[in-house]
């Protein structure tokens, strides 16, 4: 029970350097946080593989780590690559848990709830569910990489800063990622034709 | 392979995407929350962190028709362990060490005290059953129609089980505003008090750390450390209204409990079982040694150790603590109650 129990912090080392100035730490407050990219965490979290059944769930999750985190948010970078880094490490600890209960993270039950369900219908549905079934093929850290990059639309220096990663590993993983996609996807579509 | 700059998005420039991904992309891309969801989340969010119906400085969380009627909406159980688990924490609920004494400081009573600047508050009855837990809770209203200060020194104990009293008091008024306000019945409105007391102890909790980033015109944040005592009696409720588990033995080893299930238990298991609850942070460390609550983890592994008795290595926990997290509220209430630096 001595210190080495202890990590000098059990943040990423992007959580632990990520910074932003004086006057955008001033300006923080935890509202405004939630009122300004509470919908991007959402779009986050739902393509790092987090169900529709249990968005609220992880969304709330995500934002009691930022709760307790953002007195200490320093910052030298933006604050969504602060965010992203936490949303990824909370959907991360999802689907561990998802697979421990021998869940399949990508069964989507019916959406009910979102604009774009309701305006664009059954067939957004249907290319919702293909993405996510392409997603799930790939590799968590190309994953990570392609939802940041594609859906989050960090640049990737703020990529490589959030996941903690050298910025040439992050293109490397974005590049394989698009190229594992791309194979899941020619894969879905025989699969789609033989039947 | 190496790259110098950013390549073409597929979600923004669907040309460049694969064809057969297109669709997809573009799906993916404009898929959101509606506005209803959000609201309703930033609504059930802003109950964790204003606290808005918890009172400064009093154990009044689960008493508030409003916090309780807020908090009835909450769909998510885990969530709310979680927030209380994090109030309870950092603020006075569940600390022990009296600065100077160096001994926990112990009273058999079935009452709540609330402590400010030292006085001695009128003392609340409480008890709790299975069913139907009434947590007298005392007064106070919330800090924003108060103006109080955060972090009133509170005395909290269980019927059977010894005071808990945390000697964080600082800047505090809300003790002057302790009147009895009604009772809740844990029984039938148990989740919707468990939430609103973990709405509370969430804010409570953080407090100080957002203060930070927030200074004064974050005045209705400043709630103090009683809403977390709500919090960890509510949860004592919930104790006594099932088994207690034992972890190590019967759990299964596929399926590790969850990290808030863990330190959940472990908060149970604290004032009348430490040497179990010290038992399940060092599990909660085999599980998941970096895991998002390792900081609460640590802090509930001190106290545990304080209740059992060894000064001595909780003393060392606690300066390796504020090693690694010095800026933490934790950390701070370390410092002040076993004069570390």
């Amino acid at each position: 029970m001595r210190g080495s129990h202890l990590k000098t912090a059990n943040e990423p080392a992007s959580e632990r350097q990520i910074a932003v100035s004086d006057n955008d730490a001033q300006a923080l407050s935890f509202d405004a946080v939630i009122a300004e990219h509470g919908p991007y965490v959402w779009r986050v979290l739902r393509r790092l593989g987090v169900r529709s059944a249990d968005i609220e769930d992880v969304w709330q999750e995500t934002f009691i780590v930022v709760h307790r985190k953002l007195g200490s948010f320093e910052g030298r970078a933006q604050l969504r690559t602060w965010l992203s880094a936490i949303a990824v490490r909370v959907a991360s600890d999802y689907r561990s848990r998802a697979y421990r209960r021998r869940e399949q993270a990508t069964d989507e039950l019916p959406e009910t709830g979102t604009a774009a369900s309701q305006h664009e219908g059954l067939l957004d549905q249907e290319r919702r569910a293909l993405l996510d079934r392409l997603m799930a093929e790939l590799k968590p850290e190309q994953r990570e990489v392609v939802v940041l990059y594609e859906f989050a639309e960090l640049p990737m220096q703020e990529v490589a800063e959030a996941l903690g990663c050298p910025l040439q590993t992050a293109y490397s993983r974005l590049h394989a990622g698009r190229k594992a996609l791309e194979q899941a996807a020619r894969r879905e579509a025989a699969k789609q034709g033989s039947r | 392979m190496t790259y110098n700059e950013d390549p073409t998005r597929w979600t923004s420039s669907p040309d460049d995407a694969p064809e057969l991904l297109r669709g997809a992309f573009a799906a993916g891309r404009d898929e959101g929350p509606s506005r209803g969801q959000m609201r309703s989340l930033a609504l059930k969010i802003a109950a964790a962190s204003a606290g808005g119906a918890v009172a400064v400085g009093t154990v009044k969380a689960a008493s508030a028709g409003q916090a309780v009627a807020t908090a009835a909406t909450w769909s998510v159980g885990k969530v709310a362990t979680a927030v209380a688990l994090a109030g309870t924490l950092v603020t006075g609920g569940a600390l022990v060490w009296r600065s100077g004494t160096e001994r926990p400081e112990r009273e058999v009573a079935g009452s709540a005290r609330v402590n400010a600047n030292g006085t001695a508050a009128p003392e609340a009855a409480e008890s709790e059953s299975a069913l139907g837990t009434s947590a007298q809770a005392r007064g106070g209203t919330s800090a924003q129609a108060r103006g109080a200060a955060r972090a009133p020194e509170i005395s909290a104990q269980r019927a059977d089980g010894p005071v808990v009293e945390p000697l964080v008091a600082r800047g505090v008024s809300a003790q002057e505003h302790a009147t009895p306000e009604g009772a809740v019945h844990a029984g039938e409105a148990s989740r919707g008090a468990q939430h609103a007391a973990a709405a509370g102890a969430s804010k409570g909790g953080n407090d100080s750390a957002l203060d930070k980033t927030r200074g004064a015109a974050s005045e209705k944040h400043k709630l103090a450390a009683g809403s977390a005592s709500s919090a960890a009696r509510v949860e004592r409720a919930k104790a006594t209204a099932r088994p207690s588990a034992t972890l190590s033995k019967s759990s299964k080893p596929t399926a590790p409990p969850s990290e808030i299930e863990l330190l959940h238990r472990a908060q149970i298991a604290l004032q009348a079982r430490p040497r179990e609850a010290f038992q399940l942070t060092q599990e909660h460390r085999r599980f998941y040694p970096e895991g998002e609550f390792a900081q609460e983890r640590d802090a509930l592994a001190i106290q545990a150790l304080l209740r059992v008795g060894d000064t001595e290595k909780a003393r060392d926990l606690a300066a390796s603590f504020i090693r690694a997290y010095p800026s933490s509220p934790h950390a701070h209430r370390f410092r002040e109650a076993m004069g570390l630096r």
